[in-house]
């Protein structure tokens, strides 16, 4: 299994990516194992409230972390996966839990690192998750500077009409085993440039 | 006042505004500047010049020094530097080095871009490189010191003893920092996505190796990222998958890194063109071996077919004066692996290198391997108690840890245990930033070396840049030993006055092992360091708390243990007793009392 080239070469349309992107992400509601992502964590890390205490379980996490690799292989257009959740904690929050090459474009805040000052106090999830959370698909562009450094490091499409740097996001509901929402699939890439 | 010119050592750092000396009980003094050396090391002092008009610049000039019968130290044998006033906390501190011949002396523009047009009093630094072959005896001469119409010259004396250090440092110094920090320094490279590829680039980055390397460290540079992403051109790139995965092209890289290793890129330093000691292999979870492929039998066949190429390729080069290390820098934090590669505070999560070990065996242990060495370096601060006196000092062959709290300072067992195994101990420590002493940056090489350590990073990074380092260096300097020359239009690195100060604390190391091998071990030479300084072997080291021993790591929080200093720490060495030291190490490694 070897690694993709990323391709490179003329602009698409924003439709045409968008159609690449809901497939990834379709392929993946398929094989991302709500159940797994459930237990990511090991039970002490599960309520973190700094860097210091997150504490993945490696038997669950690294087979989801392999998933999200091989998603973003199959992609047509240079994409990313990432998974968020819920937490259990503070259901009005979602987190990402892991990231596939790059770190998701809404990973805007950290839990501060052990003995820092300042408190834990995540935001609310966005529009766009809570609708994945409630199972619907939601998209979502997100103007950022650091699309430039995706694109950079071959996440990026030229995507016609999309000038300043911007995340293309579309966020998929991930169900478990009983048919409920157990996770959020995130599949994204940089645009920006392309005329 | 009238216009006069003062001198002080590395101990002692004087206000731009005033002359005044900043530190506690310290004072510049009239001249002659009296200084005594080895050889094969730099010999340094500052110049304190004014009070300075305000059209007036101030330049100066290093005259020749006479020593016995047709011995002579020659002006090049000086480097000059202008002291660049910080603004710290309301205070005004020197730190950044310029060389005159760069800044033009202390001239009204190099005050105003400063931000403190007001200085009155210029500010130098002075190295003197007393060469390896230079004869012992004493030297004199002088410096001129120009100001306006005037012309000061200042008599200098220098002593040089017989003791000669050698080109390798007695301890590790890693300037430690991380790709592609550099670049934040030229804001001109970060605006390019392509340029590290770039020849402003590759000289830009030469700049600092070559700084580090003057300092008697090494930059520590690694090549890639918590999600385990390479930089452009830190790796050479890989084909193939399985047992057939191997590197593509080895030309980019070897032009690229083997200028540091077969010691080129140093050559015209005063230190000579000696390959790096150090470097950081980009090594991780996801290269050379596809992490997709982690726990299947094709993982470690990618592994080990690519370290046998890398083993080979370095081996052909010759490159066996430098030691390369594996260092997983993976944290949790990112969300990238589900490991704490480094700094865990879980125990568990130590059983990754306990898979990496069983691939780094007959890959890239010394037999595997020789006569290139590589090492498995492991940064751990929470868990090095546990670590030291567990399976992996047969697995690990540095572990980086603290300092006092959880580290060597509380474990001196843990040392002797993986010395015992033929491995290395470091500590990351912290080494004062720009309102502290200087004794703050000279006090970290010493306490490594009494702890019987290997090696050290004086602070977990070197190159904060990316913002603007010149009129606001971040975290009062704590991480920022080099500052880049973008402010002066040049590709070069510059040095800090605490950088200065901390190399001449790695020459006296250097002299004491030099002593401790004249003298037939360390002890004798710790027990007279001991006496100069006022210290009990003991106060080396910090008492470990029962709750380190009865809890573990992942229950602790920082403010677990608010008493861990040892008592010898560098605010009770005054600048008088460091003197003394540098006399006793001077004197025992070159044959005296």
């Amino acid at each position: 299994m070897s690694r993709r080239k990323q391709p490179g070469g003329q602009a698409r349309s924003l439709v045409e990516v968008r159609r690449e992107l809901a497939e990834v992400a379709r392929i993946g509601q398929v094989f991302v194992d709500g159940d797994l992502c459930r237990k990511i964590y090991r039970p002490i890390g599960e309520t973190f409230t700094n860097s210091d205490d997150i504490d993945f379980a490696p038997e669950t996490c690294v087979s989801l972390k392999q998933t999200l690799m091989r998603l973003e292989r199959l992609g047509r257009v240079p994409c990313v996966c990432s998974l968020w959740r819920r937490r259990p904690d503070r259901p009005e929050v979602g987190e990402p839990t892991l990231n596939g090459s790059f770190a998701s474009p809404m990973h805007l805040y950290r839990p501060p690192m052990s003995g820092a000052k300042r408190k834990f106090d995540p935001p609310k999830m966005f529009a766009e998750l809570a609708a994945a959370f409630r199972g619907r698909p939601a998209w979502k562009l997100t103007p950022s500077p650091a699309a430039t450094v995706a694109a950079g490091r071959g996440f990026g499409a030229g995507v016609r009409g999309v000038r300043a740097p911007a995340f293309i996001e579309l966020f998929v509901p991930v169900k478990d085993s009983m048919g409920e929402v157990a996770a959020v699939l995130e599949v994204f890439t940089a645009a920006g440039g392309a005329r | 006042m009238s216009f006069r010119v003062q001198w002080c050592d590395h101990l002692v750092r004087l206000s731009p505004l005033d002359g005044a000396a900043l530190d506690q009980g310290a004072a510049p003094a009239a001249p002659p500047v009296r200084l005594v050396a080895g050889r094969n090391q730099f010999a340094s002092f500052q110049l304190v010049a004014g009070p300075v008009g305000k059209g007036e610049s101030v330049a100066v000039s290093p005259g020749t020094l006479a020593g016995p019968g047709r011995a002579r130290l020659s002006p090049g044998d000086f480097d000059v530097f202008v002291e660049w006033p910080h603004r710290v906390g309301g205070q005004w501190y020197p730190d950044a080095l310029v060389p005159q011949a760069v800044a033009g002396g202390w001239t009204p523009a190099f005050r105003k871009q400063a931000g403190l047009p007001a200085a009155r009093f210029a500010g130098f630094w002075l190295d003197l490189f007393v060469p390896a072959g230079a004869a012992p005896g004493r030297y004199s001469g002088s410096v001129a010191v120009r100001a306006g119409g005037r012309s000061i010259a200042v008599p200098v004396e220098l002593e040089v003893l017989p003791a000669r250090i050698g080109g390798q440092a007695a301890l590790d110094l890693s300037f430690n920092n991380y790709a592609d920090g550099i670049s934040g320094g030229w804001p001109a490279l970060g605006a390019d996505p392509g340029h590290l590829a770039t020849e402003q680039y590759r000289r830009a980055e030469r700049g600092v190796f070559r700084s580090a390397h003057e300092h008697r460290g090494f930059l520590h540079y690694l090549p890639y990222g918590h999600s385990g992403y390479i930089h452009p051109g830190f790796a050479p790139p890989v084909e193939g998958e399985g047992r057939a995965k191997r590197i593509a092209d080895w030309s980019a890289w070897d032009r690229h890194f083997g200028p540091y290793l077969d010691g080129s890129a140093f050559r015209g330093t005063r230190r000579g063109a000696i390959p790096t000691a150090r470097f950081y292999l980009p090594l991780n979870l996801d290269w050379p071996a596809d992490f997709v492929k982690f726990g299947r039998p094709g993982y470690e066949a990618e592994w080990r077919a690519v370290g046998a190429q890398i083993v080979e390729h370095f081996r052909r080069q010759g490159w066996t004066r430098t030691t390369f290390d594996m260092f997983l820098n993976h944290k949790q934090g990112f969300r990238f692996f589900p490991w704490d590669t480094e700094e865990c505070r879980f125990l568990a999560d130590q059983e990754i290198h306990r898979i990496f070990g069983r691939l780094w065996k007959g890959t890239y242990d010394r037999a595997a391997a020789r006569p290139v060495r590589f090492n498995y370096t492991l940064g751990t601060t929470w868990t090095y108690g546990w670590d030291v006196r567990s399976d992996l000092v047969d697995i690990i062959d540095v572990f980086i840890g603290g300092t006092d709290a959880c580290g060597p300072g509380w474990y001196p067992e843990g040392t002797a245990r993986i010395h015992g195994r033929g491995g290395q101990v470091w500590s990351c420590t912290s080494s004062g930033n720009l309102a502290m002493s200087t004794r703050a940056a000279m006090w970290s090489p010493l306490l490594a070396w009494r702890r019987g350590l290997d090696g050290l990073m004086p602070s977990w990074a070197s190159l904060s840049w990316g913002g603007d380092t010149w009129h606001a260096v971040p975290g009062a300097g704590g991480t920022t030993f080099f500052y880049p020359g973008a402010e002066f239009g040049t590709e070069d690195t510059y040095p800090s006055l605490r950088v200065k100060a901390l190399r001449n604390s790695m020459q006296t190391v250097d002299q004491l092992a030099l002593a401790a091998g004249r003298l037939g071990g360390r002890g004798p030479v710790e027990a007279r360091v001991d006496r100069v300084l006022g210290f009990q072997a003991g106060d080396w080291y910090a008492k470990r708390p029962a709750l380190a021993d009865r809890t573990q790591p992942h229950e602790w929080t920082n403010a677990s243990f608010p008493n861990d200093r040892p008592r010898a720490v560098w605010p009770k060495v005054a600048a008088p007793k460091w003197r003394a030291l540098q006399r006793l190490a001077l004197e025992l490694a070159g044959g005296g009392r």
